[in-house]
Parts: C-alpha cells; structure tokens; sequence
C-alpha cells in the first residue's frame, strides 16, 4: 500500500517525460521501419526483374539502434534529474521521506519507476517493432534474435546513465570534484559497451555498471542529509 | 517532569567549519507546548533537522519518542507529524490526491473528519491544485496533513513564517485544536514572539547555535527584566546589578536589562549606590527577546540552574 503509492506519485512525476519518449520513438522507429519496408519492397521488384545487383543489408532493423540508444539514455538522464534532482531543489525531500517507511522503500519506489519507465517508453515498442520485422517474408534478409538483445542492452544502458545521474545527483560534493564521478563512470560504461566488441562483453560491462552504481545509489541514501 | 518525548545530548552540528549548533541539551516532556525561538540563522532548523534524522550530528546524540533521531523507525516517524519549513508540497498535486497519498501511509492513524473540519475552517477544496495554492493556503493544508495523522509529536519549522495576520490566527487556532487533545506534544520554531506567547507554555531559545534558555514561558516573561534608576551623583567602579545583561547610561538616569534578578538582590545591590530609588520598567516579550538575544548579551536562563 505504502509501496504503491510512493510508485504512483513516482510515476505521476515521470509520465510526461516517459510519454515524450515514448512518442518520439515510436514515431521515428516507425518512420524508420516504414521506410525499410518501402525499400525493402523496391529491392524485391528489382531482384525480380533482375536489373540489378542490390547491396546486401545487414539487418533490417539496424537503422533503429542510435535512436533507441538515444531515446533510452535521455529517458533515463531525465527522469534521475526528476526524482533525484528536483527534490533537492523543490525542498520536498524531508516532506517524501518523512513518513512511516524505511528510506530503503522511497528508492525502491524510484527505482521501480524508472525500469517500469524504460520497459514501457522504449522496452516495449522496441519488442514490438523487433516482432513486426521478425514475421516471416516481411523482409528478405533474415532478422537475428542477438539484434533483439542488442536492443535491450540499449535499454540497459539508459538505466545505466539513470543511475549515474541519480549518483551524482545525490552526491553532496561540489560539481567540479567528486559529483560528476556518477555522471562519468555512467558514461564510460556506455562507450565502452558501445564499442565495437564482441557481444557478451557489453553484457558484463552492463551488468557491472548496475551492480556499482546501485551500491552507490543506496550508500548515498543513507548517508545524505536531506 | 513527566515522561520525555523529546530529548538531545550535546546535539552539535558543524557545516563545514561553521557552527551551527553548540552542544544543545534538552528535555520536552509530554503534553507539552516547546517554542523554539532564535533569529534568523541561530540553528532552529538545524535542530530540528536533526531531531528528525534528516541530519547528521558532529557529536552529540538525541532521540525522539525514546528512539535514536539517527535511525528512526517508520513506527516512530508514524507518530510524529512534521510541518517543514516553507511547506514544501508535491505542486502538481489536487489537495485530494495529496490526501490520498498522505493516507495510504497512516491507514490506522488517518482522521478523515479532522481533515475535513480543517479544510472547511481553512475554506480550502479538495480540488485545488497546490500549484494554485498562496504560502498561506500551503501552510494550512501541510498543519491539516500533519495533524490528520493523529502524531503523539507535531515538529513545525517556522509554520507561520511569511503567513499574513489573519491565516496566522487561523493556523494558531488549528494548532491549539490539536493541543486541546489530551497528551500530544508539540515543538515548533519560530521568530514571531506574539505566536509563542500564544500557544507556548515552554520556551528554549538558541542564539548563534548555542542554547541560552530553557525555562517555562511564565519564567521567562518574569525573569528578563529593565531596571531604571535615577542616580544622585555618580556610580562606583564596576557598579554591577546581579544578572545585567546591558546597562545604558544618560546624565541622571540608568537602565539596566537583568535576567533572573530577584527582588531582594536590587534592593540590596541599590542600597549603597547613589541612587534616588529604583522602578522595574514592564517589557514586551519582543523586548525580551532583543534585548536577550543582542550579541552584548551572553546571560543564560534555565530552569535547573541557580539564578545568577
């Protein structure tokens, strides 16, 4: 009961940034996806008349990668500013925490949102546009299940930057010392699983990320002064 | 003094190397009204903040309802209402949606029909979002969600700072709604002296993070006084009265503002100086207030402690 509500009001305060998100990459991975099957249609006519040779593509859903990636780490830098930040800000932080819960339970709560977030923003209609193109005979070139990971990842990754920014965010240390080392670590996971690797390296990167982060995010908790 | 509700030992907080509290030690008994007075800046916040867990002492320890302030429990923060400074709420929220969310954390503890009297008194609606609300309104709808949960403990920071004379009057009145009910405690800060003389029955006041009285309101009222006296030639050297915290001088008369000073000890002290008699001029509790708390004056004022 005390878990919902603090999920609801969290989830209150993110829903227009996830909604932003939610349009943006809808709206352009369909254009995107749109214009794959456009083309994709175009090449079928021309294999047909055997015209000409047409260029090998490597997965029809590769154009969609840099903006999930980007739509991914802006939802996750926003809404760690909103529920991190802000509250700093607008002095709400003693009227949230002051209440009969363990401190433990508000981050839960935050927390919970921002995956809920991520999964249903950019997660979901990632999975959906993945099985759009997976139906069989929808493209010719055959659709990897390691892309539809891959994608994931990406989602991975905007948590990766959530937790960084909530890190910095919470760190009481002036901006041009150890603040920004959240925002940084955040940010050289994300290159280096970025980097051209091979896939299960970006993986453990990731997951190592969560796991430092987290710890980081639940020490700073219990010891800030709100 | 009956059971302690609220209690600090040696609470010291520095911010770096600034000092925001020195050693404070007190004790608030149960059913009682606590003003806590200061200027601007003399550490009220910080104690409170501290009180509440939402700081972290230098030295020093306090608790609240007999749990340490550093880890208190949800049961604990269930049974104490707090009011912050400034009445920090959540702006995009209706006053009913807030009133939701403030429920679902005090299911047992939770009184509908005081929330819905104080809204009415307050001539707020549920529909209001507090975005709309003025520091006034927000103020009295964060007196209604703290006192809708029933505390044994209401800790208000400065509630009526910025608040005009009428919505003052009207939150004084919420306030003493809650302590006309049998047992609660209340402890509040605050810089407006006409306030405290209102609601309060014990005053500490903090000057420069250092606690320089503890007493009730009566004794603090009785004890701080401005002595005038007409003088018939000059005074000898170093001519003191007991307790002087200023002394100002014209030709023929002096005044001096005394703290804890009996009766008996001006006659005494009168009896050899040159002086036509002596009258004890009445002060306001303002009055009192500067006059104690200007940085000449470094007398302290407790109940336990020996009159200077």
């Amino acid at each position: 009961m005390k878990f919902l509500a603090l999920v609801k009001k969290e989830f209150r305060e993110c829903l227009p940034w996830m909604c932003l998100a939610f349009i943006i990459f809808t709206g352009f991975g369909a254009l995107l996806l749109r214009g794959k099957v456009l083309y994709e249609e175009g090449r079928r006519k021309e294999i047909w008349r055997e015209e000409q040779v047409v260029p090998w593509c490597t997965s029809p859903i590769s154009d969609i990668g840099p903006l999930l990636l980007l739509t991914a780490l802006g939802l996750g830098l926003v809404m760690a500013i909103r529920q991190f930040y802000v509250p700093a800000f607008d002095k709400t932080w003693a009227f949230t925490l002051h209440r009969p819960i363990r401190l433990i339970t508000a981050v839960h709560a935050k927390l919970f949102v921002a995956i809920l977030g991520l999964t249903l923003s950019v997660g979901l209609p990632w999975t959906g546009m993945f099985l759009y193109a997976a139906i069989p005979g929808r493209f010719m070139d055959p659709v990897l299940p390691k892309v539809f990971w891959e994608g994931w990842l990406m989602v991975g990754l905007g948590f990766i930057l959530y937790l960084g920014t909530a890190v910095s965010s919470l760190c009481q240390a002036r901006w041009y010392t150890t603040k920004v080392c959240g925002l940084a670590f955040a940010a050289g996971i994300i290159f280096l699983a970025m980097a051209e690797s091979p896939f299960p390296a970006p993986l453990v990167l990731t997951a190592i990320g969560l796991v430092v982060l987290g710890i980081q995010v639940y020490a700073l908790m219990q010891s800030k002064e709100f | 003094m009956g059971e302690i509700v609220l209690q600090t030992r040696d609470l010291t907080k520095y911010y770096g190397r600034h000092l925001a509290l020195d050693h404070l030690n007190l004790k608030i008994p149960k059913g009682t009204v606590y003003g806590l007075l200061g200027r601007n800046g003399s550490g009220k916040t910080t104690a409170i903040k501290l009180l509440l867990g939402f700081l972290r002492p230098t030295c020093g320890s306090s608790e609240v309802l007999g749990c340490d302030s550093s880890d208190l429990t949800p049961e604990i923060r269930g049974r104490v209402g707090y009011v912050c400074e400034g009445h920090p709420l959540y702006k995009w929220m209706p006053i009913g949606t807030l009133e939701n969310f403030q429920k679902a954390f005090y299911p047992d503890r939770w009184d509908k029909h005081l929330f819905d009297e104080m809204l009415d008194y307050f001539t707020l609606s549920r529909k209001q979002r507090i975005r709309s609300l003025s520091n006034g309104q927000r103020a009295q709808v964060s007196l209604a969600l703290a006192m809708a949960t029933s505390p044994d403990l209401l800790v208000m920071d400065d509630p009526t700072l910025g608040l005009d004379v009428v919505i003052r009057r009207q939150f004084l009145q919420g306030m003493i709604h809650l302590i006309q009910q049998k047992g609660k405690t209340v402890l509040f800060s605050s810089h407006i002296l006409s306030d405290v003389e209102r609601v309060a029955d014990r005053v500490a006041v903090i000057d420069k993070g250092v606690l320089r009285a503890d007493c009730t309101l009566e004794q603090f009222r009785t004890s701080i006084r401005k002595v005038r006296a007409e003088r018939t030639g000059s005074l000898p050297a170093g001519f003191d009265l007991p307790g002087t915290l200023h002394c100002r001088q014209d030709d023929s008369v002096t005044e001096w503002i005394v703290v804890g000073t009996t009766d008996e000890q001006l006659e005494q002290a009168f009896s050899q100086a040159p002086v036509k008699g002596f009258s004890c001029v009445a002060m306001n509790m303002e009055d009192q207030f500067i006059e104690f708390t200007t940085p000449s004056g470094n007398r302290r004022l407790f109940e336990w402690e020996e009159r200077p």
